[in-house]
């Protein structure tokens, strides 16, 4: 079961491009996809949308899941490993998550499943659309830079949106905080990159960490 | 863990944040095109008040309206930015459970309650429902 989380601030997009994606990979790649999806707010709309959509989710509410809550993460992995056992697990973190912590949750599953446990690329959605906006606030810009700085792989999302300088300023900001991280363009709306970013989501590889010993 | 501003992380959560649900009834089933009218205008008027109640930033405002015929959902990032609404509905309804999220930055937490409970009431009695707050138990 390999394990995916697509982090990014609020509004950036996250479950579009995670319902797109996993649609995708369902419906054209036959894989055996669930959705962990943690929001602000005790009444979580996202978790809503997706179950309207007819996808396989689970939801986690009243908390953050890279801090208080990361042993829901884990129960949560470990109750999918044991009983849906998907081929790929996809995370949607609150916008204001740290990617670096969500994946310690993640490795924390792994010594209560006997099902091996691969972690992926930590991907991180960047707003080309409200980038000015969320980088002039200095609370948001603190959030996001941790965010970008913990990626494997940035998506800039919402390139529809924008023109070819607005993306060009955006990389340039992305490569200023992060030079190792992949950089991709996405669209839902065009399907821009969809195709590369599943690719990733596929990709064999990443950080085997199950199953459990003893 | 602690930001440079001094909140910590996970109290951001509990303090940008708050969702409500609404159980709707009207006496005449709305038109498609007249809910997704009011789920627009729900994010819309939701975020315009919070920015005008001292809002630094709308981080995202959104719902989902849930029927037996179909859902309709919705959000805005802020007002300058729309408001983006998708539906599935194929008959006019008169009844469904609508669920709000409201996360803001930099506005008091009881204002973001007072704001979203006052909105999510008002917003579809003005289409001709009766809305009545729900407890997590009472959500579908």
């Amino acid at each position: 079961m390999k394990v995916v989380q697509i982090a990014g601030f609020l509004g950036s997009g996250k479950t579009s491009i995670l319902l797109e994606a996993s649609s995708k990979i369902s419906q054209i790649y036959k894989k055996r996809v669930a959705l962990v999806v943690n929001e602000i707010g005790d009444v979580p709309v996202d978790a809503k949308v997706i179950e309207v959509a007819g996808m396989k989710v689970k939801e986690i509410a009243g908390g953050c899941i890279c801090c208080e809550l990361g042993p829901s993460l884990a129960a949560s992995l470990v109750d999918l490993a044991d009983y849906f056992k998907p081929d790929l697990v996809l995370i949607e973190p609150t916008g204001v998550a740290i990617p670096d912590q969500v994946k310690v949750a993640i490795a924390m599953s792994t010594r209560d499943t006997d099902a091996e446990i691969e972690i992926g690329p930590v991907i991180v959605l960047y707003d080309a659309f409200r980038v000015d906006e969320l980088l002039e606030n200095e609370t948001v810009n603190n959030f996001i830079m941790r965010q970008v700085l913990n990626a494997d792989v940035v998506a800039i999302s919402k390139v529809d949106l924008v023109d070819e300088e607005r993306i060009r300023y955006c990389e340039r900001m992305i490569r200023g905080i992060n030079t190792r991280a992949l950089i991709i363009r996405l669209s839902v709306v065009r399907g821009d990159g969809m195709d590369e970013l599943i690719r990733i989501l596929l990709e064999p590889g990443g950080t085997p960490i199950g199953g459990r010993v003893g | 863990m602690s930001t440079n501003w001094g909140l910590p992380h996970y109290e951001v959560d509990h303090e940008w944040g708050y969702g409500i649900a609404f159980k709707l009834v009207a006496p005449q089933p709305l038109d498609p095109i007249r809910l997704e009218d009011m789920a627009r205008d729900l994010m819309k008027e939701i975020a315009d008040e919070c920015v005008k109640q001292g809002a630094t930033m709308i981080g995202h405002v959104k719902c989902i309206l849930h029927t037996t015929g179909g859902w309709v959902k919705a959000d805005t990032i802020g007002a300058k930015y729309g408001v983006y609404v998708k539906s599935e509905l194929a008959n006019p309804q008169s009844e469904g459970t609508l669920v709000i999220n409201s996360i803001i930055v930099g506005l008091d937490k009881n204002k973001i309650i007072d704001i979203t409970k006052t909105l999510g009431k008002a917003i579809p009695e003005r289409y001709g429902f009766t809305a009545t707050a729900l407890d997590k138990k009472g959500m579908t």
